[in-house]
């Protein structure tokens, strides 16, 4: 619950929710930290390990193997903590964040069917990591759109 | 869904944000309530009736749609 160690309570506005950065109650405070701290640990991991990729072609075989499982691993609690936070977040904040999370899913689905369609008439190709883009994009317009509409 | 929320609250000079600390939920969750732009869930309308002494009919009633 919030208190008086959570002084923003009381001043937030709709921004700061769909910013997730005031106002929140202390479990969504250490649901959002911990969110943030295993999307760095995984994408840190995935970085390191693309960085040993490229630095060593030639690496193949188990190892190279066991280095790739690894850094998909270390995303996986990133997702557990999202799946967390939703579960236990805040009635409006997970309103805010699961139509803000449709309307980027939403966004991301319709930019990859669109742009291959696109890519046959001569867009440039895109690689496919590429669709977190519009899906990351999609997902913070989303949650600013759904947040001052209920704000 | 219409509620009593803004008036209970302004009686009892509470914030929204201390309104929300009693609730367990968010300021914006209140605000959201008390303009009618979303329904609590039923843990949460419990919980805003015991923090008043009232019942849940009390604060909330149905509304024209």
């Amino acid at each position: 619950m919030s208190g008086p160690n959570n002084p923003g309570t009381h001043t937030a506005t709709w921004w700061h929710a769909a910013l997730m950065i005031r106002g929140q109650t202390d479990v969504d405070q250490r649901n959002i930290r911990s969110v943030w701290i295993w999307c760095f640990v995984g994408g840190v991991g995935s970085s390191a390990v693309m960085s040993v990729f490229k630095s060593f072609p030639q690496l193949q075989g188990p190892f190279a193997w066991v280095l790739a499982v690894i850094s998909v691993a270390l995303c996986f609690p990133a997702v557990i903590a999202c799946v967390r936070f939703i579960r236990e977040a805040d009635e409006f904040m997970r309103k805010v964040q699961l139509e803000g999370l449709a309307i980027g899913f939403a966004t991301g689905f319709i930019f990859c069917i669109g742009y291959h369609a696109l890519e046959h008439l001569g867009a440039p190709r895109l690689p496919i990591v590429f669709a977190v883009v519009p899906l990351g994009v999609g997902w913070a317009v989303g949650s600013f759109i759904v947040a001052f509409r209920h704000r | 869904m219409k509620n009593r929320l803004r008036v209970l609250r302004a009686e009892r000079e509470w914030s929204q944000g201390d309104l929300g600390e009693r609730t367990g939920v968010s300021r914006q969750t209140i605000n959201a309530l008390e303009t009618g732009k979303y329904d609590p869930s039923l843990p949460l309308a419990f919980k805003i009736a015991a923090v008043f002494g009232k019942r849940i009919e009390e604060i909330f009633e149905p509304g024209d749609e």
